[in-house]
């Protein structure tokens, strides 16, 4: 995993949109709440394997505005979507939801992995996530499968321009050409 | 009766595992489900990706793919987990909050889209269980794959979020255990039954998600079983797919082939192994001899 080295600037626009997030949650309201029993961590199949990766830290760390100390890497794009923290939280504090939109606002600011802004450009090419491979009709008749569908990559990229999806990419390539290994 | 649905393959099955979809359809065959295809669809979008980077346009192009079927009349149905959870949770999120359904119906207007919300989302397990039922099924095994042990893998994205997904009980699921158990097939329980396989974290880190696998490899071993079974191509992917590399990582033996589920539905109908043409990393030669399928 590569790491992210935030500029200053960069942390400080992330700061506004973090805090109009933990409002949005009532997070201030709702960590209050939490008594750092861990269900999250110890339901989290990414923090057994990458104990960097650690919800209830997130959690309390967004309430708390300390969350730089995660936000400074790619560590927030490990999270597998699994949702058990979501089932499993006793005070129901929406985990995998939050640490979500937290994903929102570093994409927004270019803090992506590759693999995920690859995705977003094959879905820009193809109307797909999957890779596309030219020869996948005579591979599917040989199953007597019909021809595979055909995506429609123009109403995606409306799509992206109408929320500036584009701009992920900018800005992951703007924040990347700085020079930063 | 008849079920007739939206067929939304997803990309992965239709591009990548060609395998699954002729499964899929046989047993649709079998059992008098017909599909119409959607015509000018989109990636589902992908939660890991797109809600990951903007929900907004995750639920615009949901939304977008269910009012295809809305145009056709019809309910949808998929052989993905992960197209039925962006689809039945788009509908959810839609109906119930109202700030985003703005948006997106903002968005939606300026494409020219009309998206009533009208069309649910079905996993052909799901159809199969609720809709043709088990004693249906269980009449159609000329097979019965009997002395198999298998371990069910269910993975994420048809339980949870089970505010939004309805495909069983989110902690204690028992449907795609019948479904393999109508084939005369033993489900044993194994722990961890209901965690992630490792594949998405392992689409970003390689290692975290070879170390995710080991995990429910160990305990599915444990439970001494002949085969996994799943219903998620993700899954299919990386439990089959990176066995070798879980082995290779903590000198540790596993060898335990991943099966499709309706590929063992169509082994218990009759249909011959060799006609499916699943690849599979770990081999299942030992498995079908075993069963005398070979």
């Amino acid at each position: 995993m590569s790491e992210a080295v935030v500029e200053r600037k960069v942390l400080q626009e992330l700061e506004e949109d973090i805090q109009r997030l933990v409002e949005i949650y009532e997070l201030e309201r709702k960590a209050a709440f939490c008594y750092q029993c861990g269900t999250c961590s110890g339901s989290c199949p990414v923090f057994m394997a990458e104990p960097e990766y650690n919800p209830r830290k997130m959690i309390m760390s967004l309430a708390s505005g300390t969350w730089q100390s995660f936000i400074n890497s790619e560590v927030a794009w490990l999270c597998a979507m699994c949702h058990t923290c979501l089932e499993r939280c006793p005070q129901r504090i929406e985990v995998s939801e939050i640490l979500t939109e937290v994903r929102n606002i570093l994409a927004r600011r270019g803090i992506l992995p590759d693999i995920i802004a690859e995705k977003l450009r094959r879905v820009m090419e193809r109307g797909m996530s999957a890779p596309y491979s030219k020869l996948i009709d005579k591979r599917r008749a040989r199953y007597g499968l019909p021809p595979a569908p055909v995506f429609d990559a123009e109403a995606a990229k409306l799509v992206f321009d109408i929320f500036a999806v584009n701009h992920v990419l900018a800005a992951k390539k703007a924040r990347e050409g700085g020079g930063s290994p | 009766m008849t079920l007739k649905y939206a067929w939304f393959p997803g990309c992965w099955v239709a591009y990548r595992m060609p395998y699954v979809e002729k499964s899929d359809r046989l047993v649709m065959e079998r059992f008098g489900i017909e599909i119409e295809e959607m015509k000018g669809a989109t990636c589902c979008p992908e939660a890991q990706f797109m809600e990951a980077v903007d929900r907004r346009a995750w639920l615009t192009l949901a939304a977008r793919n269910i009012s295809i079927a809305e145009g056709m009349g019809r309910d949808i149905l998929t052989p993905c987990p992960g197209c039925y959870e962006t689809l039945k949770m788009a509908r959810g999120i839609l109906k119930e909050d109202e700030e985003m359904a703005g948006i997106v119906g903002e968005a939606l207007k300026k494409i020219g889209v009309v998206y009533r919300g009208t069309s649910d989302t079905t996993h052909l397990a799901g159809v199969l269980y609720d809709k043709v039922g088990i004693e249906a099924i269980r009449k159609a095994i000329v097979r019965p794959l009997t002395g198999l042990r298998v371990a069910v893998h269910y993975g994420c994205h048809l339980l949870r979020p089970s505010k939004y997904l309805d495909f069983d009980d989110p902690t204690s699921p028992r449907k795609l255990d019948e479904l393999v158990e109508a084939t005369g097939a033993v489900s044993v329980n194994y722990m961890r039954k209901t965690m992630c396989c490792g594949g998405p974290a392992g689409v970003v880190d390689r290692e975290i998600g070879i170390k995710i696998l080991r995990e429910k490899l160990y305990w599915i071993k444990k439970a001494k079983v002949d085969a996994i079974v799943v219903a998620c191509p993700s899954c299919y992917m990386h439990m089959d797919g990176n066995q070798p590399y879980v082995e290779e990582m903590f000198e540790e033996k596993y060898s335990i082939p991943v099966l499709w589920y309706t590929e063992l539905l169509n082994w218990a109908m009759g249909v011959d192994p060799k006609d499916l043409k699943f690849y599979h990393r770990v081999r299942i030669d030992p498995l079908l001899e075993k069963l005398g399928l070979t």
